[in-house]
């Protein structure tokens, strides 16, 4: 893997990055632009004049929806970033992730960051998300001293503020976070961050990195989704990498980012100003599926690459790039678990689509036996609070096919007997907008697949090409196809030019 | 795959409605949507396999000009009314003289608008009536000179099922319009899938029956594009068919006498076949890859039509569905008139029966069981009343949910529906009367065991089901009126976006 500018590089050579070259204001019209190109399963968009020093992207991790069949998959872009390629199958994605959690070597050392000129905070132009006009960090990774988060709850605890020399490449002397905030005023950050590193002491370092490479971006989100077994962020970025990391006093960063944001954490606000802590702006999906909290920070210097250029999601559009972030990872976090808990890997594939916005979870399963469908949901509801409703598809259907997952949903589960619904005391999930008072709810699944109890002469074979044609006619009519005067070829079908087996 | 139209641009000029099938079907051709092959073609499987293979890809309109093994010379077409994955009315506007890049909300309003007007048919005589061109009764009628399509290879024969139906009560002056698949059975002989307890035509079946006379009945294939879409609609008792097909072309649609009974069809019809569905006689009828998309089973007996008489065009055109395949993220004709002509009309019959509704929609994936409406919620009780309303009237037998969302919810917006029922509709307490087993059912659930539909007598399903609702629309809290400067926002996004060459997507939408 390599750094935020190799992958720009694959994006566009893919086709999926347009530059927009007028001028396109940070403060108001930038993530605007963003979220409509994101919102019309557009590509990545590149804001070249924003009125600030650094080139704004848009949907670098974004996709389109799987509603429709449309040119490029949902996590092409993320297929990219982990060098997978951007025709990358999803479940070679999920497999990624997966053995990415055991966490790789040490990242490599370097002896400075690739950002090295100094630059003002504000100059910058960070784009203002979800219309607050105030500047906004999203997909940012924050290094912060271990010590200091993992003894930052224990008031007999002194942590030290940095990080000693000769440790600030360390991977076990720091940890990665990820982060998004705001800027207020020339120097303050209000700044979003797993919960634990809220209780950072007044005094300690941190450093913020935006345009990080994406394999730093993923391992800090996936070791904050994850379970404690689960490697630590930099090692994880390796395994997705290599990444190499350079000396800051807040600890290893990754070296190829593009902005560095030297820090100190600083709850208490100068006199005469606002003792708001939350940063403006939407909140990141991650910050549903970890508890969280706020960190007020004082910048003390900022530093970045050659012409710099910062990813940023429009947080708050629907397919914006926090949103497919969270939704592979937690998917692939799932996917992993449920094929390493029984012994047996029943799970073909797995998913929190971007399109549900998390609330739902589709698992194709093969169904061992009568009643493993109920053992599987609730245990996917027993591994995470974002959604309440999971989908239990039968492993024939192929991965991410929305339109035969939605559709399974009414023909293949009987209503009077297939939708399962649990008793009210359910915690509620973090995902969907009723309940936010945290009160308990039901929980439920649908079992969309077929019964293993029935004879095989009950399952009603799927009208298919595959199964509805004898071969030689299948063979007879893709090879005439374009003879006979079509236009579209295997890439127009729903499959991708596989047709599935039809048979049940 | 994607449809770059410029934001703004005004809609193109339609031309006028279709009069005929072929007339529909040389307007899709000037359109560069039609794709007439002129190669030798098998109407056993592969006519369907190619028309299959063209909805999956969503590909031109296939119309087989040269189909072998018949002795009188037909042609096929595949799917004709298949609308195009990301506008799926649009082959349907052409076929009404619409402008096809209409939006979905304008198509939508337009459709509604011409079903509050219906037009009154004009009878014509026999000589001017193009279906009359060849006629041939009794002895000479031989079904398979035509060439009626084998669509899946485990079917239980070959089929007409792109038809209207023409049928009388027998206890009063009304005809109904509608669409029940045909199996051929020899020359003068199908099967018709008239399942007892359904509604209309069957039931005018059924009491024919218990007087042991036949019912005359007609069915009209081919025939233009606003009587076949009538045929699939839900349709006041009582009112006129005809004058509903004209109310939606815009135009009378000409009507003719049948040759050997006193039905009315329209007599721009390609292929009409006369007869009488004889009570007291079956043949088996089945299985067939039916609209769920799935195989449906078992073979069934079902009432006999004895042919009178066929009466067809010059070189007649018969149209066909290869069912089944309009599911998930394909389009066939069923499902295309289901986003097309069925949504117009529910939601312009509940709008009449009281419910002031934005939308109703069939739900994107699945064509015929499913609806999303869109809709505010006046008073408590609200959902419940309709979607109960619906489900005791016509949605009686096919429709078993409906999803409920925001009015200013575009419930042709796949992806708006789908994500108000991920976050909108709380398991605790919005999804409503699943679990019981109490509701009739068709016989075509796959979900059903064999057992549960009912075997090889005419009946029902012997199983009950339950009828569901999920109320997905949000809170009052979370709900909030995008502010006016964020939609100006938003648009000039867009037009920066349109300046730079960027090609969007935004899928299925009202706006599309």
């Amino acid at each position: 893997m390599a750094d935020l500018r190799t992958h720009l590089d694959r994006l566009d050579a893919a086709g999926d990055l347009a530059t927009v070259g007028e001028r396109v204001h940070w403060a108001d019209t930038a993530a605007a632009v963003a979220g409509e190109a994101a919102r019309a399963n557009g590509p990545a968009v590149r804001l070249t004049d924003t009125g600030g020093r650094a080139t704004l992207v848009g949907g670098v991790f974004g996709g389109p929806d799987r509603l429709a069949v449309r040119s490029r998959e949902p996590w092409a872009r993320i297929g990219a970033a982990l060098g997978l390629g951007h025709d990358a199958a999803y479940l070679d994605v999920l497999d990624a992730l997966v053995a990415a959690r055991r966490g790789g070597s040490d990242p490599e050392p370097a002896d400075q960051p690739a950002a090295t000129a100094d630059a003002d905070l504000r100059a910058l132009g960070l784009p203002a998300v979800d219309g607050a006009d105030v500047p906004g960090i999203t997909l940012g990774v924050a290094a912060v001293p271990a010590p200091a988060v993992e003894n930052g709850t224990d008031p007999e605890a002194d942590p030290p503020e940095t990080v000693p020399d000769g440790r600030r490449t360390d991977p076990d002397a720091v940890r990665w976070l990820p982060v998004c905030g705001s800027v207020h005023g020339s120097d303050g950050l209000r700044l979003s961050v797993p919960a634990p590193a809220g209780e950072v002491p007044d005094g300690t370092r941190v450093a913020v990195a935006l345009g990080a490479p994406p394999a730093a971006l993923f391992g800090a989100t996936m070791r904050w989704l994850g379970e404690s077994h689960v490697a630590g962020a930099p090692r994880i970025a390796d395994a997705l990498g290599p990444v190499a990391v350079a000396p800051t006093p807040a600890g290893a960063v990754p070296a190829g980012s593009e902005v560095l944001v030297d820090a100190t954490v600083a709850r208490t606000p100068p006199s005469g100003t606002a003792t708001e802590t939350h940063p403006t702006g939407a909140p990141a999906p991650w910050e549903s599926a970890v508890p969280t909290a706020t960190l007020r920070a004082r910048v003390s210097g900022v530093r970045v690459r050659e012409d710099p250029i910062v990813p940023f999601s429009p947080t708050g559009a629907p397919m914006a790039d926090s949103r497919h972030l969270l939704s592979v990872v937690a998917s692939a976090r799932l996917y992993g678990r449920v094929n390493n808990y029984w012994g047996v890997a029943p799970a073909e594939w797995l998913a929190l689509p971007v399109e549900a916005g998390l609330g739902i979870c589709l698992v194709a399963s093969d169904v061992l036996y009568a009643g493993f469908e109920w053992q599987l949901a609730n245990t996917l509801f027993s591994f995470s609070r974002l959604f309440d409703k999971v989908v239990v598809l039968d492993t024939e259907t192929p991965p991410m096919d929305l339109g035969r997952a939605f559709d399974d949903v009414w023909v293949k589960a009987h209503p009077a007997n297939d939708w399962e619904f649990s008793d009210s005391e359910a915690p509620a999930a973090r995902a969907p907008h009723y309940r936010r008072d945290g009160a308990t709810g039901a929980n439920m699944y649908v079992d969309a697949t077929w019964d293993p109890r029935w004879d095989e002469e009950y399952i009603a074979p799927r009208v298919t090409f595959e199964a509805t044609y004898p071969e030689e006619i299948r063979e007879a009519v893709r090879a005439d196809w374009m003879n006979l005067g079509f236009d579209h070829g295997p890439e127009y079908d729903p499959t991708r030019g596989g047709d599935t087996d039809g048979g049940e | 795959m994607t449809h770059n139209r410029p934001s703004g641009s005004p809609a193109t000029d339609g031309g006028a409605p279709a009069d005929s099938l072929r007339e529909y079907l040389r307007a899709l051709e000037a359109a560069g949507e039609l794709n007439r092959i002129d190669a030798d073609i098998s109407w056993n499987l592969e006519a369907s396999a190619v028309t299959m293979l063209a909805n999956n890809r969503d590909d031109r309109v296939p119309a087989f000009e040269s189909v072998t093994d018949c002795q009188v010379p037909a042609r096929l077409v595949g799917d004709p009314y298949r609308g195009s994955r990301g506008r799926p009315w649009d082959r349907p506007a052409r076929a009404l003289g619409l402008p096809p890049d209409l939006s979905g909300d304008e198509y939508y309003r337009t459709v509604m608008d011409r079903l509050r007007n219906p037009v009154d048919p004009v009878v014509v005589d026999a000589g001017a009536a193009p279906c009359k061109a060849e006629i041939r009764r009794g002895s000479d009628v031989d079904l398979f000179s035509l060439p009626w399509p084998y669509i899946h290879a485990a079917d239980g024969g070959r089929y007409s099922n792109l038809h209207t139906m023409v049928a009388p009560d027998p206890d009063s002056s009304w005809t109904d319009w509608s669409a029940h698949r045909a199996m051929i059975q020899d020359g003068a002989r199908a099967s018709v899938l008239l399942l007892a307890g359904e509604q209309t035509p069957n039931l005018f079946y059924y009491r024919y029956e218990r007087r042991e006379e036949p019912m005359p009945v007609a069915l009209a294939v081919g025939v233009e594009p606003a009587a076949q879409f009538t045929a699939s609609m839900w349709i006041p008792t009582g009112s006129d068919e005809a004058a509903f097909a004209g109310g939606l072309k815009g135009e009378p649609v000409e009507l003719v006498e049948c040759t050997t009974n006193d039905l009315k069809v329209p007599a721009s019809a390609e292929l009409v076949i006369e007869g009488r569905i004889m009570p007291g006689e079956r043949l088996d009828e089945g299985p067939f890859g039916d609209y769920f998309g799935y195989m449906h089973g078992p073979r069934r007996s079902m009432p006999v039509l004895r042919v009178d008489a066929v009466t067809h065009r010059e070189e007649p055109v018969i149209p066909f569905c290869v069912e089944g395949s309009g599911v998930g993220y394909s389009l066939n004709t069923t499902s295309t008139t289901e986003v097309a002509c069925i949504g117009p009309d529910a939601t312009l019959g509940l709008q009449a029966a009281g419910y002031d509704i934005e939308r109703c929609v069939p739900w994107r994936f699945t064509p015929r069981s499913v609806y999303v409406v869109s809709t505010d919620v006046p008073r408590p009780g609200y959902l419940h009343e309709l979607a109960n309303f619906i489900f005791t009237t016509w949605g009686m037998l096919h429709v078993d949910f409906f999803v409920f969302v925001d009015a200013d919810v575009d419930p042709l917006s796949t992806r708006d529906v789908v994500e108000a029922l991920a976050l909108h509709a709380d398991p605790d307490s919005d999804f409503h009367q699943f679990g019981a087993e109490t509701m009739p059912k068709v016989p075509l659930n796959i979900y059903q065991t064999p057992e549960e539909k009912g075997d090889v007598e005419t009946g029902t399903s012997k199983s009950k089901t339950a009828k569901a609702y999920i109320d997905a629309t949000s809170d009052a809290e979370s709900a909030a009126e995008p502010a006016a400067d964020r939609e100006a926002l938003r648009e000039r996004a867009r037009s920066v976006l349109d300046r730079a060459g960027v090609n969007l997507d935004p899928g299925v939408t009202s706006g599309g």
